[in-house]
């Protein structure tokens, strides 16, 4: 299992995690006995917070997958299809409103998939999967996909 | 009478490298019907005699496919899967195999419903990569299903997809 340290930085988003409040750190100072202290504001209602302790945060569960892939990916072999280092995390939601997690990984612009490619893609993902899956929470669903660059290009603009 | 496998073959015949948007969607929505068909037939062959001839058809009608969906949410994870199978007091060993076919249905499920549905897709992800992870998706599947349909964690599972929502009383 992945394991990742804790310490955000201005600008990071940070999830007050017995509610799921997620909260833009604006600003950290350390005390003389050591002890990390944020100020941190709200992203649902602004409300500002002073000296927040690290005790009840984490980062957010897409943060938290990014950083674990950013530690597990450069390990692994990619499938020679994928465009190399380049994925994005991103969160939406499912159909039936299901919070999901969704990995994209660019396909090099030459490459056609078939499907016996997406099965060797599925078995990376499944490799990945198992490794980061701790780091979910069970009603986050995890899933990864390979975009062509046309469809990416097209969701961009 | 339409076969599972049949619609997952219709599925994997339509993406050739010059298919099309609608092609990629009809694949998407076949592949998901697939796995549909092949759980739903799973469980009335389970709960319902052949005969009187006609009961096993009635059956698979009643399943509903949010509802599977739900009720496959236990088998995603050794934790929730340990959690339920105690509180059921139907002690059975966790399946990776059972879990790979609900994470596939849960997405199969999602994607049939962009591909049937969201004809303007602002996200851009109808092309045939999407496609032919669907497909893919729904081969596994068949294959999880093969490996795992003799297990009592599978007995369970098909219980699971007509009881799920009454067993909490």
């Amino acid at each position: 299992m992945v394991e990742l340290d804790f310490n955000p930085q201005e600008g990071e988003r940070v999830e007050f995690y017995p509610q799921g409040i997620i909260l833009e750190v604006l600003g950290r100072h350390i005390t003389a006995d050591g002890q990390v202290l944020l100020r941190l504001r709200s992203l649902q209602d602004g409300r500002l917070f002073e000296n927040v302790t690290l005790d009840w945060l984490r980062y957010p569960a897409d943060v938290r997958v990014r950083r674990a892939l950013e530690h597990i990916l450069p390990k692994v072999s990619w499938p020679e299809e994928f465009q190399d280092g380049r994925f994005v995390v991103k969160t939406d939601e499912m159909y039936d409103g299901t919070p999901r997690i969704m990995v994209n990984f660019y396909l090099k612009p030459d490459v056609i998939p078939s499907v016996e490619k997406a099965g060797d893609w599925n078995a990376f993902y499944s490799t990945l999967k198992r490794q980061i899956e701790p780091l979910v929470d069970t009603g986050d669903w995890l899933q990864f996909a390979a975009k062509e660059q046309r469809s990416a290009l097209s969701a961009a603009s | 009478m339409l076969q599972a496998k049949d619609l997952l073959e219709h599925a994997s015949r339509l993406l050739i490298p010059k298919s099309k948007e609608v092609d990629w969607r009809r694949a998407v929505s076949a592949s998901y019907y697939a796995v549909f068909h092949l759980l739903t037939g799973a469980v009335a062959s389970q709960v319902s005699p052949v005969i009187p001839v006609g009961l096993q058809g009635r059956t698979r009608r009643v399943l509903e496919h949010r509802a599977m969906k739900t009720a496959m949410r236990p088998f995603l994870s050794k934790g929730s899967f340990h959690q339920y199978s105690n509180a059921l007091h139907v002690p059975c060993a966790f399946s990776d195999d059972l879990r790979e076919l609900s994470e596939a249905f849960g997405e199969l499920q999602d994607a049939r419903h962009l591909a049937d549905y969201d004809v303007a897709d602002l996200q851009g992800t109808v092309d045939l990569s999407w496609a032919t992870d669907c497909v893919d998706k729904a081969r596994r599947v068949f294959a999880a299903w093969d490996r795992a349909k003799s297990s009592e964690a599978a007995t369970l599972f098909l219980a699971a997809m007509i009881f799920d929502a009454k067993w909490a009383k």
